[in-house]
Protein backbone atom coordinates (compact mmCIF):
# COMPACT_ATOMS: atom_id res chain seq x y z
CA UNK A 1 0.00 0.00 0.00
CA UNK A 2 2.87 2.89 1.00
CA UNK A 3 6.00 2.47 0.19
CA UNK A 4 8.67 4.96 1.10
CA UNK A 5 11.71 4.74 0.09
CA UNK A 6 15.20 7.04 1.23
CA UNK A 7 12.94 10.16 2.11
CA UNK A 8 15.15 12.88 3.20
CA UNK A 9 13.46 16.19 4.58
CA UNK A 10 15.87 19.10 5.42
CA UNK A 11 14.67 22.38 7.33
CA UNK A 12 17.17 25.22 6.04
CA UNK A 13 20.52 23.75 7.26
CA UNK A 14 18.87 21.10 9.70
CA UNK A 15 18.34 17.62 7.77
CA UNK A 16 15.07 16.43 10.44
CA UNK A 17 14.39 12.78 8.12
CA UNK A 18 17.54 10.94 6.65
CA UNK A 19 16.87 8.43 4.44
CA UNK A 20 14.12 6.71 6.05
CA UNK A 21 12.46 4.02 4.38
CA UNK A 22 9.15 2.31 5.36
CA UNK A 23 5.86 0.47 4.50
CA UNK A 24 2.70 0.16 5.64
CA UNK A 25 0.01 -2.51 3.96
CA UNK A 26 -3.74 -2.53 4.36
CA UNK A 27 -5.37 -3.58 7.25
CA UNK A 28 -2.25 -3.09 9.62
CA UNK A 29 -0.93 -0.26 12.09
CA UNK A 30 2.66 0.34 11.69
CA UNK A 31 4.62 2.33 14.32
CA UNK A 32 6.64 5.31 14.32
CA UNK A 33 8.18 5.06 17.72
CA UNK A 34 11.37 7.71 19.12
CA UNK A 35 12.16 10.24 21.53
CA UNK A 36 11.61 14.17 20.58
CA UNK A 37 12.84 15.56 17.62
CA UNK A 38 13.70 12.03 16.65
CA UNK A 39 11.48 13.34 13.10
CA UNK A 40 8.96 10.83 13.06
CA UNK A 41 6.24 14.00 12.72
CA UNK A 42 8.81 15.03 9.68
CA UNK A 43 8.46 12.12 8.64
CA UNK A 44 4.46 12.31 8.20
CA UNK A 45 4.53 15.55 7.03
CA UNK A 46 6.77 14.82 4.11
CA UNK A 47 4.99 11.29 2.93
CA UNK A 48 1.55 14.20 3.00
CA UNK A 49 4.63 17.48 1.66
CA UNK A 50 3.64 18.52 4.39
CA UNK A 51 8.14 19.29 4.72
CA UNK A 52 10.63 19.94 2.08
CA UNK A 53 11.60 16.76 1.04
CA UNK A 54 15.18 17.14 -0.48
CA UNK A 55 15.24 12.51 -1.69
CA UNK A 56 12.88 9.40 -1.72
CA UNK A 57 10.10 8.34 -3.62
CA UNK A 58 7.04 6.95 -2.13
CA UNK A 59 4.81 4.92 -3.81
CA UNK A 60 1.38 4.51 -2.73
CA UNK A 61 -0.72 1.41 -4.26
CA UNK A 62 1.74 1.15 -6.90
CA UNK A 63 1.67 4.57 -8.21
CA UNK A 64 4.73 6.61 -7.92
CA UNK A 65 3.00 9.65 -5.81
CA UNK A 66 6.23 11.81 -4.88
CA UNK A 67 5.78 14.62 -6.76
CA UNK A 68 2.12 15.02 -5.71
CA UNK A 69 1.12 18.18 -3.86
CA UNK A 70 -1.30 17.21 -0.55
CA UNK A 71 -4.21 18.11 -2.14
CA UNK A 72 -3.43 15.41 -4.89
CA UNK A 73 -2.53 13.04 -2.00
CA UNK A 74 -5.26 13.31 -0.40
CA UNK A 75 -7.80 12.71 -3.25
CA UNK A 76 -5.39 9.51 -3.77
CA UNK A 77 -6.53 8.45 -0.26
CA UNK A 78 -4.24 9.50 1.81
CA UNK A 79 -5.09 11.54 5.31
CA UNK A 80 -3.47 13.43 8.32
CA UNK A 81 -4.35 13.55 11.53
CA UNK A 82 -2.00 15.72 13.34
CA UNK A 83 -0.49 16.47 15.86
CA UNK A 84 -2.97 18.08 19.06
CA UNK A 85 -5.57 17.69 16.77
CA UNK A 86 -5.55 21.28 15.30
CA UNK A 87 -9.16 21.63 15.03
CA UNK A 88 -10.77 24.82 13.73
CA UNK A 89 -11.13 25.56 17.31
CA UNK A 90 -14.56 28.87 16.83
CA UNK A 91 -16.12 26.35 13.84
CA UNK A 92 -18.84 23.98 14.51
CA UNK A 93 -18.11 19.97 14.76
CA UNK A 94 -20.36 19.48 11.40
CA UNK A 95 -18.17 22.31 9.69
CA UNK A 96 -15.19 20.71 10.61
CA UNK A 97 -16.25 17.49 10.02
CA UNK A 98 -16.94 18.77 6.25
CA UNK A 99 -13.98 20.74 6.12
CA UNK A 100 -12.32 16.76 5.83
CA UNK A 101 -14.48 16.57 2.81
CA UNK A 102 -12.96 19.28 0.87
CA UNK A 103 -13.40 19.33 -3.43
CA UNK A 104 -15.60 16.40 -2.72
CA UNK A 105 -19.54 16.76 -4.41
CA UNK A 106 -22.23 17.74 -1.77
CA UNK A 107 -23.80 14.34 -2.06
CA UNK A 108 -20.77 12.68 -1.13
CA UNK A 109 -20.15 15.08 1.78
CA UNK A 110 -23.79 14.16 2.89
CA UNK A 111 -23.03 10.55 2.66
CA UNK A 112 -19.89 10.79 4.54
CA UNK A 113 -21.16 12.80 7.12
CA UNK A 114 -24.29 10.61 8.00
CA UNK A 115 -21.72 7.29 8.22
CA UNK A 116 -19.43 9.38 10.49
CA UNK A 117 -22.69 9.91 12.65
CA UNK A 118 -23.29 6.48 12.19
CA UNK A 119 -19.82 5.42 13.56
CA UNK A 120 -19.68 8.24 16.20
CA UNK A 121 -23.36 8.91 17.63
CA UNK A 122 -22.11 11.49 20.24
CA UNK A 123 -20.52 13.52 17.80
CA UNK A 124 -24.38 13.57 15.70
CA UNK A 125 -26.05 14.99 19.36
CA UNK A 126 -23.47 18.06 19.61
CA UNK A 127 -22.72 18.52 16.02
CA UNK A 128 -23.70 22.37 16.08
CA UNK A 129 -21.01 23.10 19.09
CA UNK A 130 -17.76 25.05 18.79
CA UNK A 131 -15.04 21.90 18.28
CA UNK A 132 -13.24 24.32 20.83
CA UNK A 133 -15.45 23.60 23.71
CA UNK A 134 -14.93 19.39 23.58
CA UNK A 135 -12.71 17.89 25.78
CA UNK A 136 -9.36 16.32 24.62
CA UNK A 137 -10.61 13.16 23.94
CA UNK A 138 -13.72 14.15 22.09
CA UNK A 139 -11.51 16.75 20.11
CA UNK A 140 -9.06 13.84 19.02
CA UNK A 141 -12.25 11.68 18.04
CA UNK A 142 -13.62 14.52 15.85
CA UNK A 143 -9.84 14.72 14.55
CA UNK A 144 -10.05 11.14 13.50
CA UNK A 145 -12.96 11.55 12.03
CA UNK A 146 -12.90 14.47 10.23
CA UNK A 147 -9.52 12.93 8.63
CA UNK A 148 -12.18 9.80 7.85
CA UNK A 149 -14.10 12.20 5.96
CA UNK A 150 -11.82 12.12 2.98
CA UNK A 151 -12.33 8.25 2.79
CA UNK A 152 -8.52 7.76 3.12
CA UNK A 153 -6.90 4.08 2.40
CA UNK A 154 -4.22 5.30 4.36
CA UNK A 155 -4.14 7.32 7.38
CA UNK A 156 -1.30 8.76 9.16
CA UNK A 157 -2.00 9.29 13.02
CA UNK A 158 0.34 11.71 14.77
CA UNK A 159 0.76 11.19 18.62
CA UNK A 160 -3.22 10.61 19.14
CA UNK A 161 -2.90 9.72 22.84
CA UNK A 162 -1.30 13.13 23.45
CA UNK A 163 -2.33 14.66 26.41
CA UNK A 164 -5.24 12.32 26.97
CA UNK A 165 -6.45 10.55 30.37
CA UNK A 166 -6.17 6.54 30.24
CA UNK A 167 -9.34 5.59 29.21
CA UNK A 168 -9.80 8.28 26.67
CA UNK A 169 -6.39 6.40 25.09
CA UNK A 170 -8.33 3.20 25.27
CA UNK A 171 -11.32 4.82 23.62
CA UNK A 172 -8.94 6.17 20.89
CA UNK A 173 -7.29 2.95 20.70
CA UNK A 174 -10.63 1.05 19.78
CA UNK A 175 -11.48 3.41 16.73
CA UNK A 176 -8.33 3.01 15.46
CA UNK A 177 -8.35 -0.83 15.60
CA UNK A 178 -11.78 -0.74 14.16
CA UNK A 179 -10.49 1.36 11.56
CA UNK A 180 -7.74 -0.98 10.51
CA UNK A 181 -10.36 -4.07 10.84
CA UNK A 182 -11.94 -1.90 7.99
CA UNK A 183 -8.39 -2.25 5.68
CA UNK A 184 -7.52 1.09 5.86
CA UNK A 185 -3.44 1.18 6.43
CA UNK A 186 -2.61 2.97 8.92
CA UNK A 187 0.50 4.83 10.34
CA UNK A 188 1.05 5.84 14.30
CA UNK A 189 3.48 7.94 15.71
CA UNK A 190 3.02 7.25 18.81
CA UNK A 191 5.52 7.28 22.32
CA UNK A 192 2.51 5.26 24.21
CA UNK A 193 4.15 2.31 24.89
CA UNK A 194 0.31 0.76 25.92
CA UNK A 195 -0.92 1.87 22.87
CA UNK A 196 1.70 0.66 20.53
CA UNK A 197 1.16 -2.87 22.18
CA UNK A 198 -1.90 -3.09 21.23
CA UNK A 199 -2.54 -1.63 18.18
CA UNK A 200 1.02 -2.44 16.43
CA UNK A 201 2.14 -5.21 14.56
CA UNK A 202 5.35 -3.66 13.22
CA UNK A 203 7.11 -0.79 13.76
CA UNK A 204 10.33 1.44 13.42
CA UNK A 205 12.49 3.43 15.60
CA UNK A 206 13.60 6.24 14.83
CA UNK A 207 16.77 8.42 16.05
CA UNK A 208 18.49 11.57 14.78
CA UNK A 209 15.84 11.29 11.53
CA UNK A 210 17.45 7.78 11.08
CA UNK A 211 15.63 4.19 10.98
CA UNK A 212 17.55 2.45 13.65
CA UNK A 213 15.38 -0.29 14.27
CA UNK A 214 11.99 -2.43 13.13
CA UNK A 215 10.48 -5.20 13.01
CA UNK A 216 7.72 -6.85 15.41
CA UNK A 217 6.93 -4.33 17.75
CA UNK A 218 6.80 -7.45 20.85
CA UNK A 219 10.86 -8.04 19.54
CA UNK A 220 11.41 -4.15 19.29
CA UNK A 221 9.42 -3.49 22.88
CA UNK A 222 11.01 -6.82 24.56
CA UNK A 223 14.69 -4.78 23.86
CA UNK A 224 15.34 -2.37 27.02
CA UNK A 225 17.99 -0.38 25.24
CA UNK A 226 15.05 0.58 22.71
CA UNK A 227 12.50 1.04 25.24
CA UNK A 228 13.98 2.78 27.33
CA UNK A 229 15.96 5.06 24.81
CA UNK A 230 12.95 6.29 22.66
CA UNK A 231 9.62 5.41 24.70
CA UNK A 232 11.01 6.54 27.94
CA UNK A 233 10.41 3.16 29.69
CA UNK A 234 10.76 -0.35 29.89
CA UNK A 235 7.86 -2.40 28.39
CA UNK B 1 -31.13 63.31 16.68
CA UNK B 2 -33.09 60.89 14.00
CA UNK B 3 -31.71 62.54 10.79
CA UNK B 4 -28.37 62.40 12.71
CA UNK B 5 -28.57 58.64 13.84
CA UNK B 6 -29.48 58.36 10.11
CA UNK B 7 -26.54 60.07 8.50
CA UNK B 8 -24.62 57.94 11.32
CA UNK B 9 -25.39 54.28 9.62
CA UNK B 10 -25.10 55.67 6.01
CA UNK B 11 -21.63 56.56 7.39
CA UNK B 12 -21.16 53.01 9.04
CA UNK B 13 -22.52 51.03 6.02
CA UNK B 14 -19.45 52.66 4.11
CA UNK B 15 -16.78 51.77 6.33
CA UNK B 16 -18.45 48.35 6.96
CA UNK B 17 -17.97 47.47 3.38
CA UNK B 18 -14.52 48.74 3.10
CA UNK B 19 -13.46 47.26 6.54
CA UNK B 20 -15.37 43.99 5.75
CA UNK B 21 -12.84 43.87 2.49
CA UNK B 22 -10.23 44.42 4.24
CA UNK B 23 -10.31 42.37 7.59
CA UNK B 24 -11.18 39.40 5.25
CA UNK B 25 -8.03 39.58 3.71
CA UNK B 26 -6.29 39.96 6.55
CA UNK B 27 -8.08 36.73 8.44
CA UNK B 28 -6.73 34.91 5.59
CA UNK B 29 -3.81 36.00 4.73
CA UNK B 30 -2.20 38.80 7.22
CA UNK B 31 -2.00 41.51 5.04
CA UNK B 32 -2.83 45.16 5.65
CA UNK B 33 -4.01 45.70 2.17
CA UNK B 34 -3.91 49.82 1.86
CA UNK B 35 -3.80 48.60 -1.71
CA UNK B 36 -8.07 48.37 -1.34
CA UNK B 37 -7.55 52.35 -1.56
CA UNK B 38 -6.18 52.09 -5.16
CA UNK B 39 -8.95 49.10 -6.22
CA UNK B 40 -12.09 51.40 -4.89
CA UNK B 41 -10.41 54.54 -7.18
CA UNK B 42 -10.00 52.27 -10.39
CA UNK B 43 -13.31 50.45 -9.58
CA UNK B 44 -15.01 54.54 -9.60
CA UNK B 45 -13.25 55.75 -12.53
CA UNK B 46 -14.21 52.75 -14.32
CA UNK B 47 -17.50 53.37 -13.46
CA UNK B 48 -17.08 57.08 -14.06
CA UNK B 49 -15.86 56.15 -17.95
CA UNK B 50 -18.42 53.44 -18.85
CA UNK B 51 -21.38 55.52 -17.88
CA UNK B 52 -19.38 59.05 -19.48
CA UNK B 53 -19.14 56.71 -22.63
CA UNK B 54 -22.92 56.23 -22.71
CA UNK B 55 -23.40 52.95 -20.37
CA UNK B 56 -26.39 52.68 -19.06
CA UNK B 57 -25.46 53.19 -14.87
CA UNK B 58 -26.23 49.45 -14.14
CA UNK B 59 -23.72 47.98 -16.52
CA UNK B 60 -21.15 51.20 -16.04
CA UNK B 61 -21.81 49.88 -12.10
CA UNK B 62 -21.23 46.00 -12.99
CA UNK B 63 -17.61 47.45 -14.85
CA UNK B 64 -17.00 49.49 -11.87
CA UNK B 65 -17.21 46.33 -10.04
CA UNK B 66 -15.63 43.46 -11.82
CA UNK B 67 -12.57 46.00 -11.80
CA UNK B 68 -12.07 46.53 -8.57
CA UNK B 69 -12.14 42.29 -8.59
CA UNK B 70 -9.47 42.06 -11.50
CA UNK B 71 -7.35 44.68 -9.74
CA UNK B 72 -7.50 42.76 -6.27
CA UNK B 73 -7.26 39.60 -7.47
CA UNK B 74 -3.96 41.22 -9.28
CA UNK B 75 -2.38 42.82 -6.29
CA UNK B 76 -2.71 39.17 -4.58
CA UNK B 77 -1.35 37.13 -7.65
CA UNK B 78 1.66 39.52 -8.91
CA UNK B 79 2.21 40.56 -4.93
CA UNK B 80 1.50 39.48 -2.06
CA UNK B 81 1.55 35.97 -2.78
CA UNK B 82 5.71 36.30 -2.89
CA UNK B 83 5.67 37.60 0.15
CA UNK B 84 3.69 35.45 2.57
CA UNK B 85 6.44 34.10 4.11
CA UNK B 86 8.05 37.20 4.78
CA UNK B 87 5.15 39.14 6.70
CA UNK B 88 7.02 41.77 8.01
CA UNK B 89 7.61 43.43 4.19
CA UNK B 90 3.39 43.14 3.56
CA UNK B 91 3.00 46.83 5.23
CA UNK B 92 5.71 47.84 2.53
CA UNK B 93 4.44 46.31 -0.36
CA UNK B 94 0.96 46.98 0.40
CA UNK B 95 1.46 50.86 0.74
CA UNK B 96 3.64 50.77 -2.11
CA UNK B 97 0.80 48.83 -4.23
CA UNK B 98 -1.36 51.80 -3.33
CA UNK B 99 0.62 54.65 -4.44
CA UNK B 100 0.84 52.68 -8.19
CA UNK B 101 -2.84 52.44 -8.48
CA UNK B 102 -3.32 55.70 -7.30
CA UNK B 103 -0.81 56.86 -9.93
CA UNK B 104 -2.33 54.53 -12.55
CA UNK B 105 -5.68 56.43 -12.12
CA UNK B 106 -3.90 60.03 -11.98
CA UNK B 107 -1.85 58.84 -15.19
CA UNK B 108 -5.27 57.15 -16.93
CA UNK B 109 -7.59 59.99 -15.58
CA UNK B 110 -5.71 63.31 -14.39
CA UNK B 111 -5.82 64.77 -11.22
CA UNK B 112 -9.12 66.83 -11.81
CA UNK B 113 -12.41 65.79 -9.69
CA UNK B 114 -14.99 63.96 -11.81
CA UNK B 115 -18.70 63.63 -11.10
CA UNK B 116 -20.29 60.81 -10.79
CA UNK B 117 -24.21 60.78 -11.88
CA UNK B 118 -26.81 58.40 -10.56
CA UNK B 119 -30.05 57.84 -11.82
CA UNK B 120 -31.58 58.00 -8.14
CA UNK B 121 -29.49 61.75 -7.86
CA UNK B 122 -32.86 63.29 -7.60
CA UNK B 123 -34.65 61.11 -5.47
CA UNK B 124 -35.33 62.03 -1.84
CA UNK B 125 -36.88 59.62 0.92
CA UNK B 126 -38.63 60.75 3.86
CA UNK B 127 -39.72 59.27 6.46
CA UNK B 128 -41.32 61.27 9.25
CA UNK B 129 -38.64 63.76 10.29
CA UNK B 130 -36.42 61.88 8.73
CA UNK B 131 -34.98 62.66 4.89
CA UNK B 132 -32.37 60.28 3.11
CA UNK B 133 -31.18 60.83 -0.67
CA UNK B 134 -31.41 58.35 -2.60
CA UNK B 135 -27.47 57.89 -3.42
CA UNK B 136 -27.37 57.18 0.32
CA UNK B 137 -30.19 55.04 0.40
CA UNK B 138 -29.22 53.20 -2.56
CA UNK B 139 -25.46 52.83 -0.20
CA UNK B 140 -27.41 51.45 2.58
CA UNK B 141 -29.02 48.83 0.36
CA UNK B 142 -25.83 48.29 -1.48
CA UNK B 143 -23.89 47.36 1.64
CA UNK B 144 -26.99 45.34 3.31
CA UNK B 145 -27.40 43.09 0.34
CA UNK B 146 -23.30 42.36 -0.36
CA UNK B 147 -23.04 41.68 3.31
CA UNK B 148 -25.90 39.70 3.27
CA UNK B 149 -24.53 37.31 0.25
CA UNK B 150 -21.24 37.60 1.87
CA UNK B 151 -22.94 35.94 5.03
CA UNK B 152 -24.16 33.08 2.94
CA UNK B 153 -21.00 32.34 0.90
CA UNK B 154 -19.23 32.33 4.64
CA UNK B 155 -21.48 29.73 6.15
CA UNK B 156 -23.41 27.98 3.76
CA UNK B 157 -20.99 27.27 1.10
CA UNK B 158 -17.77 24.90 0.58
CA UNK B 159 -15.50 27.91 -0.50
CA UNK B 160 -16.46 29.64 2.59
CA UNK B 161 -16.14 26.93 5.34
CA UNK B 162 -12.67 26.68 3.77
CA UNK B 163 -11.66 30.46 3.95
CA UNK B 164 -12.57 30.25 7.43
CA UNK B 165 -10.62 27.28 7.87
CA UNK B 166 -7.41 29.23 6.40
CA UNK B 167 -8.19 32.14 8.41
CA UNK B 168 -8.09 30.25 11.69
CA UNK B 169 -5.00 28.16 11.19
CA UNK B 170 -3.48 27.68 7.53
CA UNK B 171 -1.42 24.83 8.27
CA UNK B 172 -4.54 22.53 9.72
CA UNK B 173 -6.39 23.67 6.28
CA UNK B 174 -3.60 22.81 4.16
CA UNK B 175 -2.95 18.90 5.58
CA UNK B 176 -6.85 18.70 4.84
CA UNK B 177 -5.97 19.43 0.92
CA UNK B 178 -7.66 22.53 1.07
CA UNK B 179 -5.63 24.56 -1.79
CA UNK B 180 -4.06 28.02 -0.16
CA UNK B 181 -3.68 30.02 -3.34
CA UNK B 182 -7.00 29.44 -4.17
CA UNK B 183 -7.97 30.84 -0.92
CA UNK B 184 -6.41 33.73 -1.13
CA UNK B 185 -7.04 34.35 -4.81
CA UNK B 186 -10.82 33.73 -3.63
CA UNK B 187 -10.23 36.50 -0.25
CA UNK B 188 -9.39 39.02 -2.74
CA UNK B 189 -11.66 38.98 -5.40
CA UNK B 190 -14.42 39.33 -2.46
CA UNK B 191 -12.97 42.64 -1.27
CA UNK B 192 -12.44 44.05 -4.80
CA UNK B 193 -16.44 43.33 -5.59
CA UNK B 194 -16.91 44.91 -2.18
CA UNK B 195 -14.44 47.50 -3.01
CA UNK B 196 -16.50 47.97 -6.11
CA UNK B 197 -19.24 48.21 -4.42
CA UNK B 198 -17.92 51.07 -1.66
CA UNK B 199 -16.88 52.74 -5.05
CA UNK B 200 -19.73 53.06 -7.40
CA UNK B 201 -22.11 53.75 -3.88
CA UNK B 202 -20.04 56.69 -2.53
CA UNK B 203 -18.42 58.01 -5.52
CA UNK B 204 -22.12 59.88 -6.22
CA UNK B 205 -21.55 61.73 -2.71
CA UNK B 206 -17.97 62.28 -3.73
CA UNK B 207 -15.97 63.19 -6.33
CA UNK B 208 -13.75 60.59 -8.01
CA UNK B 209 -10.44 61.40 -7.78
CA UNK B 210 -7.01 59.20 -7.01
CA UNK B 211 -7.11 60.46 -3.66
CA UNK B 212 -10.92 59.58 -2.89
CA UNK B 213 -10.58 56.38 -0.82
CA UNK B 214 -7.68 57.95 1.39
CA UNK B 215 -10.19 59.29 4.32
CA UNK B 216 -12.18 56.19 3.96
CA UNK B 217 -9.13 53.86 4.24
CA UNK B 218 -8.20 55.19 7.34
CA UNK B 219 -11.95 54.75 9.06
CA UNK B 220 -11.98 51.47 7.86
CA UNK B 221 -9.08 50.33 9.11
CA UNK B 222 -10.37 52.06 12.47
CA UNK B 223 -13.10 49.54 11.79
CA UNK B 224 -11.06 46.97 11.69
CA UNK B 225 -9.58 47.10 14.73
CA UNK B 226 -12.11 48.00 16.57
CA UNK B 227 -14.10 44.88 15.37
CA UNK B 228 -11.29 42.82 15.73
CA UNK B 229 -8.65 41.39 13.10
CA UNK B 230 -9.84 39.47 11.32
CA UNK B 231 -13.42 39.48 11.91
CA UNK B 232 -15.99 40.33 9.29
CA UNK B 233 -19.15 40.62 12.12
CA UNK B 234 -16.85 42.70 13.92
CA UNK B 235 -16.37 44.94 11.42
CA UNK B 236 -20.06 45.39 10.58
CA UNK B 237 -20.62 46.22 13.80
CA UNK B 238 -17.27 48.99 14.40
CA UNK B 239 -18.34 50.31 11.38
CA UNK B 240 -22.16 51.21 12.36
CA UNK B 241 -20.34 52.16 15.83
CA UNK B 242 -18.07 54.62 14.18
CA UNK B 243 -20.37 55.46 11.68
CA UNK B 244 -22.70 56.69 14.15
CA UNK B 245 -20.74 58.22 16.65
CA UNK B 246 -18.64 60.48 14.01
CA UNK B 247 -22.05 61.26 12.85
CA UNK B 248 -22.99 62.16 16.33
CA UNK B 249 -19.47 64.17 17.10
CA UNK B 250 -19.57 66.10 14.35
CA UNK B 251 -23.44 67.07 14.67
CA UNK B 252 -23.22 67.88 18.48
CA UNK B 253 -19.48 69.27 18.60
CA UNK B 254 -17.90 69.64 16.19
CA UNK B 255 -17.23 68.41 12.21
CA UNK B 256 -14.29 70.16 11.99
CA UNK B 257 -13.05 66.50 14.37
CA UNK B 258 -14.92 64.05 12.53
CA UNK B 259 -12.03 61.53 12.65
CA UNK B 260 -11.10 62.63 16.08
CA UNK B 261 -13.98 61.31 17.79
CA UNK B 262 -13.77 57.84 15.49
CA UNK B 263 -9.96 57.50 17.19
CA UNK B 264 -11.17 58.35 20.29
CA UNK B 265 -13.70 55.35 20.14
CA UNK B 266 -11.07 53.20 19.37
CA UNK B 267 -8.73 53.93 22.23
CA UNK B 268 -11.90 54.06 24.75
CA UNK B 269 -12.78 50.29 23.19
CA UNK B 270 -8.99 49.08 23.03
CA UNK B 271 -8.34 50.18 26.91
CA UNK B 272 -11.63 48.20 27.68
CA UNK B 273 -11.24 45.02 25.12
CA UNK B 274 -7.56 45.13 23.64
CA UNK B 275 -8.49 42.25 20.96
CA UNK B 276 -11.54 44.46 19.73
CA UNK B 277 -15.30 43.87 20.22
CA UNK B 278 -15.35 40.49 18.76
CA UNK B 279 -11.53 39.48 19.95
CA UNK B 280 -11.01 35.51 20.53
CA UNK B 281 -7.79 33.76 21.01
CA UNK B 282 -7.99 32.64 17.23
CA UNK B 283 -7.93 34.26 14.45
CA UNK B 284 -11.17 34.10 11.90
CA UNK B 285 -13.50 35.06 9.48
CA UNK B 286 -16.93 34.84 10.18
Amino acid sequence: MLDVHDLTITFGPTTAVRGVSLTAAAGTVTGVLGANGAGKTSTLLGILARAPRQSGRITFDGADVTGFDTGALVRAGIALCPENRRLFPNMSIEDNLLLGAYGTGRATRRTRLRDTYDRFGWVATRRAEPAGRLSGGQQQTVAIARALMSAPRLLLLDEPSSGLSPVAVDEVGAVLADIARDGTALVLVEQNVRLVRALCATAYVLAHGQVTASGPVPELLSDTAVSDAYLGTTA
Amino acid sequence: MSQVLVNGVFLGCLFAVVAVGLTLVYGVMEVPNFAHAGVIVLSAYTTWSASAAGLPFALAALAGIACGALVSVLTEVLAYRWIIDRPAAAPAVALGLMLILQNVALRLYGGEGRSLDTPYDRVLLRLGGVSLSGVKAALVVLAVVSLLALHLLLSRTSLGRAMRAVAQDREAAAILGIPMRRQYALAFLIAGVLGGVAAIAYAPTFQVSPYMADEVLLSAFVVVVLGGLGSVWGAVAGGLVLGVVEGLGSAYLSPAYQSAFGFLLLVSILVLRPGGLRSTNARRVA
